[in-house]
């Protein structure tokens, strides 16, 4: 089976790396919806080792609900983030976080 | 116990765990009547502010009863815990959603056309955060933290067209997303890695995996996953270096809003906060007959320096403010770094004693830290409603217009200082209190030091309402019997530890809450 | 006993009165406006009848001593901090005299007080004290005993002061304070070696002689005489006892009933209370007794000495108050049960003639316009009878005329004096013998002075005359004043006979308290008496010698007390100059006092407020260097801090961890 060809660590690796990708492109996008994706990221990192530790190890079917939950909940948070930024826009006429320096010391 | 047993036991148990989830579905109930109203009456806030009222009303009611039955078990096949600690946070959650309604009786903050939208936020917030004190179950516990966040990343934008509520909103929920995603992936670490997501069960097989035959084996992914899902918590908790998000947006938000932020959100970070660390700390200890181990030192280092410096920073940082909103939000950083510091101190002392009382002064701490900063908030938002401003500034000579806000706002800052006798004062010494018994004298220090701090800032608004010269043309605050109300009810909270019975009585319900928290 | 409904709801004295004070306070000034004494004298009424009841009920107890658990304030590991009141005999009867009298005494304020700013702000104290004095008698509990002991200071402050405006009353009401503030720090202290070697304040504890009394005799022989000591430096405070008492007679600047009330009557005798409350302490305290003693008497001589020459009629009462306070204290001096019943006794018939004495010169001083040089009274008798006769009994119940109530106390308290063994007792007896003469003379003095003879001032004989004339202002002496002033004389003339005669002194009534079997004490009882009447005898003959000198000297006018003043100039000048006790004090107290306060006032200038400046220098430069820069408002940037800070924490607890 292909699933001996990939150990968990692999995935999880692949998981990790999506993780950093994840927290980087936090970190340095400008666009706000840019930030969004990098949260996208790493919601997804975490949803991939659910699964995976799902597929591999006891933890079963907890891995795969997590997993639904993962998706199902950030698509809420998204929705409310997406309006939220739209808000922003129509009072700033931008999406650049760096525009949002109002408030500050 | 994996989720498939969970949903069976959920269907053999869901008559009597409905019936525990009483208070929370009578919110989710207030929820859905109001999202009705708002399809039907667009306009006018007397309805929907009536019906959260009755709604948190009844909750609270629901949740009193409770606890006097003194229900103690898992429910929805341990997905939430209803114990003393549910019960505590239950009552001063809903309690706070009732003073917050009555509050913008006051401010009269939502326009009519948003009422519905506004209560519905509040009271779906509050409902997240009690789910927050109560839930025993990773993703349990996700969902409540997101179900406290959602409602709140659009409570802190709720002034549509101000720029500042704009850009708050904006920093709050991209950082949000951001903090949760992070412990999303630290909850895939925890719950991956030893099979169970129920919280009791996770800290057993964690105490079985570090106290092998060889010794103590810390794997580093246990730590990661640790460490993550707290760094989430942490940035509810706004602890330094997770706070950046706590000024920017209480600047931005409302003062009610921020108000709310400020206890509410701030108190069901702290019971999770507690309730995790404490659940998954137990065990190890106790497989170690309460010795410290090098993973338990660690967190409660961290968690110690943490404090130590959120206290300090938000105290420091506070000194520079002149905007009063963003003052107070340093000093909710302040204060949460005291709250934090029991609670190191409970993982780093030894014996199970410390480890109860530890707790038990940070609740003590929440019920009066609500009354003051609940106070503080609500005056800087009926000044800003009588004089248009939040600026420090502009409240010279307050003192001769506005006497009342004056002198509650004196009670509530010198209470936040721990002046005594009030009620700031009592929670502050039980704190040092229990760093001193717990020998975490460096931290003590700290804390004196950072008393010593907060007074000039404080002092300095006081001085300003006060002593200084009156701005020209301040209009007067209009008072009315429930404002008078309000703000006699907070201070003679703010004083009431001195009146015989209410210290023992509140120190018995703490106490209460923290004892079944740690019983397995 | 403790199921008797006066004993178990015994708090209700105390509350009340808080209630009265409460609600005065609120509606005095806006809706009762004249009528704002009347809560106050309901209070004091019902605190009257019901501690009446229970000293009945007290009196025909067998078991005369229950504890009524009220309130819980907190407990804190051992400390355990509430309100809770014992009643036995002892307090029972200081309630009943403090009720009593007090509600007299506010009913004689009413019609006193009626035009004066600041009607109802007085009851409003008034009852406020009546609330801190009751609860003060009743309370269980040491830490519970300073709280009320210093709220009687605070209302006793806050009425000296009562005329606010007065530069000399605002200095009276200080110097009040903080003269007590010496007394209080040494009881203070006391209470703190009590909770230190006993752990518990309660007096359950302290006094049980297996527990507390134990405990501080096992923690050595110096614990015992230190907590005695200190605690007696309170009393010597609170009961303006020799060298405390010069702010006594300065609190005479206070509104005639107050000095009546509080500084008469009830609160200078909370030193001597507890004392007594605390009398098998002191009685198991080596040499603790003699210090009583030596300044008890020393208080009543100077006291008395200095009464002789002043002019202002209520500081001479003032001063024989605290010559009888003096001689309350020698009897406690004696360390035994008889003789702090001796004390009380003395306190209790003290309490009906010195307020019915202050009442008067209360009545006299709105008479005359608020004249209190005696010099320029004269002949007021045919003006005020029924203040005359009065203050005629309480002045001779003072000296100890036979038959009277002062006879019976201070008799006792002679008596006990003069049995105890020892030279320094006989040496005691024998100056409390000469000051019952001086005590009869200087009231004597006063008394003829003020009553009989002609008017000495024209511009004061106008006065009284167009008083009594006037009707305007009601008739001078109408009845809400009349009547506690008869209620007093009669108390004043009968309470010591009736106490003395019909139940055998107080010694029976008073020893339940102390859980000292009556009948063990009734041999000793009876040897007081068998002795008892040569004192008797004595001191009558002692008394109507100093009220015949009195008359001799007074009575007429006659030359003989200018002759006497220039022949014993030296003495004389003493007595005026009250032995120089208020210089010395200056002297030796304040003047080095407000060097140092000057000398602190450099150093906090210096360096404390230097000290804080750097301490607030602190943040500010903080926000500007680290701050301003690190709360940019940027998000990237923001972000950026925090995923740092994530990492740094990670790998520093990774590495303790690998470390570790």
């Amino acid at each position: 089976m292909s699933e001996a060809a990939i150990p968990l660590e692999g995935v999880l690796l692949v998981s990790a790396a999506m993780f950093v990708c994840g927290t980087l492109c936090m970190a340095t996008k400008r666009n706000a919806v840019g930030i969004l994706m990098g949260v996208e990221l790493v919601l997804n990192a975490s949803n991939l080792n659910f699964v995976a530790f799902a597929r591999y190890t006891p933890f079963g079917l907890d891995g795969q609900m997590f997993a639904l939950f993962g998706i199902v909940m950030p698509a809420a948070e998204a929705a409310i983030a997406l309006a939220i930024i739209l808000a922003f826009y129509n009072t700033h006429l931008t999406v650049d976080v760096d525009r949002a320096s109002e408030l500050k010391l | 116990m994996n989720l498939t047993e969970v949903f069976e036991v959920v269907r053999s148990d869901i008559g009597s765990s409905l019936r525990a989830f009483l208070p929370e579905l009578a919110l989710v109930a207030t929820i859905l009547v109001l999202l009705l109203v708002r399809l039907f009456q667009r306009q006018g806030t007397y309805v929907s502010r009536a019906l959260a009222l009755i709604g948190s009303i009844v909750a609270l009611l629901l949740a009193l009863e409770q606890y006097g039955a003194g229900l103690h078990r898992e429910i929805f096949g341990g997905m939430l815990a209803v114990d003393g600690y549910t019960h505590f946070f239950r009552l001063f959650l809903l309690a706070f959603a009732v003073l917050m309604v009555w509050l913008t009786m006051l401010t009269n903050m939502p326009e009519p056309e948003d009422a519905a939208d506004f209560f519905v936020l509040l009271l779906g917030a509050t409902l997240g955060m009690i789910l927050m004190s109560s839930s025993i179950h990773l993703l349990m516990l996700f969902m409540a933290v997101e179900m406290a966040s959602l409602p709140s990343y659009g409570l802190a934008g709720f002034l549509k067209e101000s720029r500042r509520a704009g850009e708050a909103s904006l920093k709050y929920v991209v950082f949000g997303a951001g903090a949760s995603g992070i412990m999303l992936y630290g909850m895939s670490l925890l719950a991956g890695r030893f099979g169970t997501a129920h919280l009791p069960t996770l800290a057993e097989r964690i105490a079985q995996s570090v106290a092998t035959e060889h010794g103590v084996v810390i794997e580093p992914i246990l730590v990661a996953g640790v460490l993550l899902v707290l760094v989430g918590i942490a940035f509810k908790v706004s602890a330094v270096p997770f706070h950046f998000w706590c000024p920017d947006v209480f600047h931005g938000a409302a003062a009610e809003v921020a108000g709310f932020l400020s206890v509410a959100s701030k108190g069901a970070a702290l019971a999770l906060l507690s309730r995790f660390v404490l659940t998954l700390a137990y065990p190890v200890l106790q497989a170690f007959g309460f010795a410290q181990v090098s993973l338990t030192q660690a967190l409660a280092l961290t968690l110690a320096v943490l404090a130590a410096v959120t206290a300090t920073y938000g105290n420091l940082a506070a000194y520079a403010q002149t905007n009063l909103k963003r003052l107070l939000a340093y000093s909710t950083i302040a204060h949460a770094g005291y709250m934090l510091m029991p609670i190191a101190a409970a993982i780093g002392s030894s014996g199970r004693p410390n480890f109860a009382t530890a707790v038990d002064v940070v609740l003590f701490y929440l019920v009066v830290y609500l009354f003051m900063n609940l106070g503080a908030f609500a005056v800087v938002a009926l000044i800003r409603n009588a004089i248009g401003s939040e600026d420090l500034s502009h409240y010279g000579g307050l003192i001769h217009r506005n006497p009342l806000l004056t002198v509650a706002m004196a009670v509530f800052l010198l209470s936040l200082t721990g002046i005594p006798p009030l009620a700031g004062f009592v929670a502050k010494f039980r704190i040092f209190v229990v760093l001193y018994q717990t020998g975490f004298y460096w931290l003590l220090a700290v804390g004196l030091a950072n008393t010593v701090f907060s007074l000039f800032y404080y002092v300095k608004v006081l001085r300003v309402m006060i002593i200084d010269e009156p701005v020209p043309e301040t209009p007067a605050w209009q008072s009315n019997a429930l404002a008078v109300a309000f703000h006699v009810l907070l201070i003679v909270a703010n004083f009431a530890l001195l009146i015989p019975g209410v210290w023992n009585g509140l120190q018995d319900i703490t106490t209460g809450a923290v004892a079944t928290l740690l019983l397995p | 006993m403790s199921d008797s409904i006066f004993v178990q709801y015994i708090w209700l004295v105390p509350a009340v009165s808080l209630l009265a004070a409460v609600i005065t306070a609120i509606a005095g000034n806006r809706w009762l406006k004249q009528q704002a004494w009347l809560p106050c004298m309901l209070a004091a009424a019902f605190g009257a009848v019901w501690s009446a009841l229970a000293l009945v009920v007290v009196a025909q107890a067998d078991e005369p001593v229950a504890f009524v658990p009220v309130l819980e304030w907190l407990t804190v590991s051992d400390l355990r901090v509430a309100y809770e009141l014992l009643v036995d005999p002892l307090s029972a009867l200081m309630l009943f005299m403090v009720t009593f009298v007090g509600s007299l005494i506010v009913a004689f304020a009413s019609w006193y007080m009626a035009h004066e700013e600041g009607y109802a702000r007085f009851f409003s104290e008034v009852a406020l004290f009546l609330f801190s004095m009751t609860s003060l008698v009743l309370v269980a509990n040491l830490l519970m005993l300073y709280v009320f002991w210093e709220l009687v200071g605070l209302c006793s402050y806050l009425l000296i002061g009562f005329y606010y405006t007065r530069p000399c009353a605002a200095a009276a009401a200080k110097k009040a304070f903080v003269v007590n503030r010496i007394g209080d720090f040494g009881f203070a202290l006391g209470i703190f070696l009590i909770w230190v070697t006993c752990g518990t304040l309660s007096y359950r504890q302290v006094l049980a002689v297996d527990q507390g009394l134990q405990q501080l005799t096992a923690a050595g022989p110096a614990v015992l005489t230190t907590v005695c000591l200190l605690l007696f430096c309170g009393a010597v405070g609170k009961s303006a006892q020799f060298p405390l008492h010069v702010w006594l007679p300065d609190a005479m600047e206070g509104p005639t009933p107050v000095s009546a009330l509080i500084h008469a009557a009830t609160m200078v005798t909370a030193g001597v209370y507890m004392v007594a409350r605390f009398t098998p302490l002191f009685a198991q305290a080596a040499g603790v007794g003699t210090v009583v003693l030596v300044i008890g008497c020393v208080t009543a001589f100077i006291a008395a000495f200095t009464a002789l020459t002043q002019t202002d009629f209520k500081r001479i009462l003032a001063y024989s108050t605290i010559s009888q306070l003096g001689y309350m204290f020698m009897a406690l001096g004696i360390g035994t049960v008889a003789g702090a019943v001796a004390a009380i006794f003395h306190v209790f018939t003290h309490a009906f003639f010195k307020a019915l004495l202050f009442l008067g010169s209360g009545s006299v001083m709105h008479a005359t316009g608020g004249e209190l040089n005696v010099w320029r009274m004269g002949g007021l008798r045919k003006y005020l009878p029924v203040t005359h006769w009065t203050f005629l009994c309480a002045a001779l119940a003072l000296a100890g005329f036979p038959l009277l109530s002062g006879f019976w106390s201070k008799d006792a308290i002679l008596a006990t004096v003069w049995q105890a063994s020892g030279a320094a007792t006989q040496l005691a007896g024998a100056v409390g013998l000469i000051t019952a003469a001086l005590t009869a003379f200087y009231i004597g003095r006063a008394y003829f002075l003020v009553f009989w003879g002609e008017p000495r001032d024209r511009a004061i004989e106008e006065q009284v005359e167009h008083y009594v004339r006037d009707e305007a202002h009601g008739p001078p002496e109408p009845l809400i004043m009349k009547a506690p002033l008869i209620v007093l004389a009669v108390g004043s003339v009968l309470v010591g006979a009736v106490i003395a005669l019909a139940f055998g002194g107080l010694v029976p009534f008073l020893a339940g308290a102390y859980g000292v079997e009556p009948l063990a004490h009734a041999t000793a009882e009876h040897d007081a008496h068998g002795h008892a009447w040569g004192m008797m005898l004595l001191s009558a003959v002692v008394a109507l010698a100093g009220l015949g000198l009195a008359y001799v000297f007074y009575g007429q006018p006659s030359p003989w007390p200018d002759r006497l003043a220039e022949q014993l100039a030296p003495l004389y000048r003493i007595s005026v100059n009250k032995f120089w006790l208020d210089e010395l004090g200056l002297i030796l107290v304040v003047r080095p006092m407000l060097a140092i306060a000057a000398a602190c006032r450099v150093l906090d200038n210096v360096l404390v407020d230097g000290l804080v400046h750097a301490v607030a220098a602190v943040p500010a430069w903080f926000a500007r260097l680290a701050l301003r820069p690190m709360h940019n408002g940027l998000v990237p940037f923001y972000a950026l801090a925090m995923l740092l800070g994530l990492a740094v924490i990670l790998t520093l607890v990774l590495f303790q961890i690998q470390g570790g």
